[in-house]
């Protein structure tokens, strides 16, 4: 177990590291960003002048050199949108808003998408499986961004129950994390309905019941945990989708995250704090996949003895 | 059994208490929203104007916090605000004496310090570009100073004359607390400000001039549209900026005030003709595609008929009412490209900026049907800002051979003065102007030393009808900031170089 929990996290490091040569790269090649920073009209020797000071009249690979050896102290530099502030700095203070809102939906999409899945499994072709089938079929074909635009105008506008956007209380935090979960619960229901189909139908299920087991023990423990291995693997990969569906919540709901901070960096090319917070993104993003592929090894001893 | 009941109901009042507990602060909100919220489309970097990196998202909420050292009326006007003024008879100089008794919010009284200090953080902080034909700043005393230039500059009383901030506070709180609690001499006081969510200012007791009606402000920064819209509707905010075209029927429908202000350029068709190889060469070509191009229709059917059709606004310097807008006439436009030897048409490119600006592609692919009904067949070409800059800096600017048609917004209407557009765009040597006109920089060179109001004035009208003649660009729409309010509010707004400000001294209540 623990020489497949190193060699995870010797991956996820490289990872990171090849992400930020990538976000580098990339960032730089939409064009010069002296052009945006400064006034169209600008003077050759103004341009000239701006680019020696961000450090942009060095060759590629020596500016990534740079960049690298201040990364590793944790500098990532000074952001040109945010008015001189380190673009660290700045990712750090609207982190807790991001991950506030990307975890209450992903505790919804687990909880709910696990609940309605085993329910509709066990109950199948009856009132709950069509309702579960449907609200499956409707969640992944209907896009987040239009079902929050939906609720605002049904909740806020409508029956004024719940604020239009920001962040405050609970209630500012229902309609975005529904509107981002949404999508997730759809899969992690279908994928849960599926397994559980296959596992109720096994031998060892037979085995349970026959021995006198209830059935809610039989359901729970004996058939769920069998179940998990691909629900959870879906469940990590909805972790992505969440990331980025928050971009587009935080859009919509005013929501004072990365996401809309990242994406306005992109506008603005704002290299610093792109830099800054796709490393970040990256960081957590891999923890995740690595918490799931070591949690893999927890619930299956057949992974972990590989 | 009993114990049993009571927990039940027990279990209910807790949930109604959570319940109630969830929404008590929405219900808050509604209670302070006679203080007035407004949701604004921007997300400032920062409201100290002395080293914001963004000033077009910063300055229409910063203008309530500090001042210029001018003021500007809602007419358009500059009259004096922390200082009066003269000008040098050589127009290399120009004295300032600022006004007694101006106090920050801190407490600190307006000296010349603060004026060098500022000047200096601009410097230092951002790319202070107002500053290029100033030569320095000069203190005479506590209340008087000067300033130098390397050339007269008719656009530093109206355009560049800078934001004020306190040197006491700064070097009282230092870097950090002086960009989150941003310290001015304007009307109204930072209370609180929150980056991506508000910021509550509140009405400035000691402020110098009249006091304004209204006590406390929260602005909200809200992005999207939509949301915008929904926090009106739901009450929350009382007045919104940016109202996306789409929408304004549909809030004057409901019962919202809705008020337009025309305050960004035009989008235009733009032609670099210096090459005599391009068809457009010839000036008969242009006015051909000028009479095929229907502005109205463009304005009516995609734009909701909100945008206006000028060359410039009646307020501005140098209007000229006999200057007018090409008819749409395609017969004529056939005609014109018969007589100049296209009668078959031929091929051209059409680039415009994508990315943001609304409206900006629609309207090159309405250009680009409307030439292809008179033979011309456009390749349209979208570039990201930066490669546009890039190309025109690079490419296109002063070169004989480029072949260049764009849909752009090169300014001229709704700024300052007019002059600022003549110098970006249509001035030979400015680093993105396509146009090449010995005669039109006689006039430009005139009219950018000519502190004369009314001699300018003049000289601006000949300048817009020699582009005008030559058919260097065609103005099809002038980009409008729509603000909605409720019934009971009034508002004037300002308009100060593409910036449409949102002052709340200028709000009133009505009872």
């Amino acid at each position: 177990m623990r020489r497949y929990a190193l060699k995870r996290v010797i991956l996820g490091i490289i990872t990171v590291i090849i992400v930020s040569m990538i976000i580098f790269v990339a960032s730089r090649l939409s064009g010069d960003v002296t052009y945006l920073l400064l006034p169209q009209d600008a003077t050759k020797e103004e341009v000239g002048r701006l680019r020696a000071k961000l450090g942009l009249d060095k060759p590629l690979p020596f500016q990534y050199l740079y960049f690298l050896k201040d990364a590793v102290r944790g500098n990532f530099g000074k952001s040109y949108r945010y008015t001189n502030r380190e673009a660290m700095e700045i990712i750090l203070e609207r982190l807790p808003a991001t991950a506030e809102l990307a975890f209450a939906a992903f505790l919804m999409s687990v909880i709910c998408g696990l609940l309605l899945g085993v329910l509709s499994a066990t109950k199948r072709d009856n009132f709950l499986d069509t309702l579960g089938k449907t609200f499956a079929l409707i969640g992944q074909a209907m896009p987040g961004f239009w079902l929050g635009v939906m609720a605002i105008l049904i909740f806020s506008v409508k029956l004024g129950w719940l604020p239009t956007s920001g962040r405050g209380n609970i209630s500012h935090l229902i309609m975005p994390s529904i509107s981002i979960a949404w999508f997730s619960i759809a899969s992690i229901l279908r994928i849960t309905r599926s397994t559980m189909l296959d596992v109720l139908d096994s031998e060892y299920i037979k085995t349970a019941r026959l021995k006198g087991n209830s059935e809610l023990i039989v359901i729970w423990k004996h058939a769920l945990r069998n179940a998990l291995i691909p629900v959870l693997a879906m469940s990590g990969i909805q972790l992505a989708h969440l990331l980025g569906g928050v971009v587009i919540a935080e859009t919509i709901f005013s929501w004072p995250g990365l996401g809309s901070l990242i994406l306005e960096g992109i506008y603005s090319r704002d290299y610093a704090l792109v830099q800054a917070g796709v490393f970040v993104i990256s960081i957590i993003f891999i923890t995740c996949n690595l918490a799931v592929d070591l949690i893999y090894g927890v619930i299956d001893p057949r992974i972990r003895y590989d | 059994m009993d114990s049993k009941k009571m927990a039940e109901k027990l279990a209910v009042a807790l949930l109604v208490i959570l319940m109630a507990t969830m929404f008590m602060p929405v219900c808050g909100e509604a209670a302070f929203s006679r203080n007035l919220v407004i949701g604004y489309e921007g997300d400032p970097d920062t409201l100290d104007m002395c080293s914001t990196r963004h000033a077009p998202t910063a300055i229409p909420i910063a203008a309530n916090v500090m001042e210029r050292l001018f003021q500007i009326t809602t007419d358009g006007e500059t009259v004096p605000g922390l200082a009066s003024w003269t000008i040098a008879p050589d127009k290399m100089s120009i004295d300032f004496k600022l006004r007694k008794g101006v106090k920050f919010h801190s407490g600190d009284s307006l000296t010349t310090k603060d004026v060098i200090f500022s000047y200096k953080r601009i410097l230092e902080k951002t790319t202070a570009t107002g500053f290029r034909w100033v030569k320095d700043i000069e203190i005479i005393d506590d209340m008087n100073f000067r300033v130098l230039f390397k050339q007269p500059d008719v656009l530093f009383l109206k355009d560049r004359s800078f934001f004020i901030g306190s040197k006491s506070y700064f070097d009282r709180v230092g870097e950090a607390e002086f960009n989150k609690k941003v310290v001015g001499t304007g009307p109204y006081r930072v209370i609180n400000w929150r980056a991506a969510e508000f910021v509550e200012l509140e009405r400035f007791d000691d402020y110098w001039g009249e006091k304004p009606e209204i006590k406390n402000v929260r602005l909200h920064f809200i992005k999207e549209g939509t949301t915008r819209i929904s926090m009106l509707k739901a009450g929350e905010a009382d007045m919104i900026t940016s109202v996306p075209y789409a929408m304004v029927k549909d809030l004057e429908r409901s019962g919202f005030k809705t008020i337009k202000l025309a305050a960004h350029p035009t989008t235009q068709v733009q032609f670099q003709f210096m090459n005599p190889n391009v068809p457009w060469h010839d000036k008969r070509v242009r006015l051909a595609i000028a009479h095929a191009i229907d502005g109205d229709a463009i304005v009516k059917s995609l734009l909701h008929g909100i945008p206006a059709r000028v060359w410039l606004s009646p307020w501005e310097l140098g209007y000229d009412p006999s200057l007018k807008l090409w008819e749409y006439d395609p017969k004529k436009a056939k005609q014109l490209l018969a007589e100049a030897g296209y009668a078959k048409g031929f091929e051209m490119p059409l680039y415009y900026w994508a990315g943001r600006t609304t409206g900006q592609k629609e309207t090159a692919e309405a250009v680009a049907l409307y030439l292809k009904a008179i033979g011309i067949k456009c390749t349209m070409i979208g570039w990201e800002p930066v490669k546009m800059i890039e190309s025109i800096r690079i490419k296109w600017h002063n070169n004989p051979e480029a072949v260049h048609v764009g849909v752009a917004t090169p300014p001229i209407a709704h700024q300052t003065d007019p002059v600022y557009g003549f110098r970006t765009s249509y001035y030979s040597e400015s680093t993105i102007s396509l146009y090449n006109n010995p005669e039109f920089d006689k006039i430009y060179l005139k009219a950018s030393q000519e502190f004369d109001d009314a001699k300018r004035a003049e000289l601006i009208k000949q300048g817009m009808r020699i582009i005008a003649d030559d058919v260097a660009t065609i103005p099809i729409w002038a980009n409008v900031s729509v603000y909605a309010l409720k019934k009971d509010i009034d508002f004037t707004p300002t308009l100060r170089a593409m910036d449409a400000l949102v002052l709340v001294k200028d709000i009133k209540i009505r009872p």
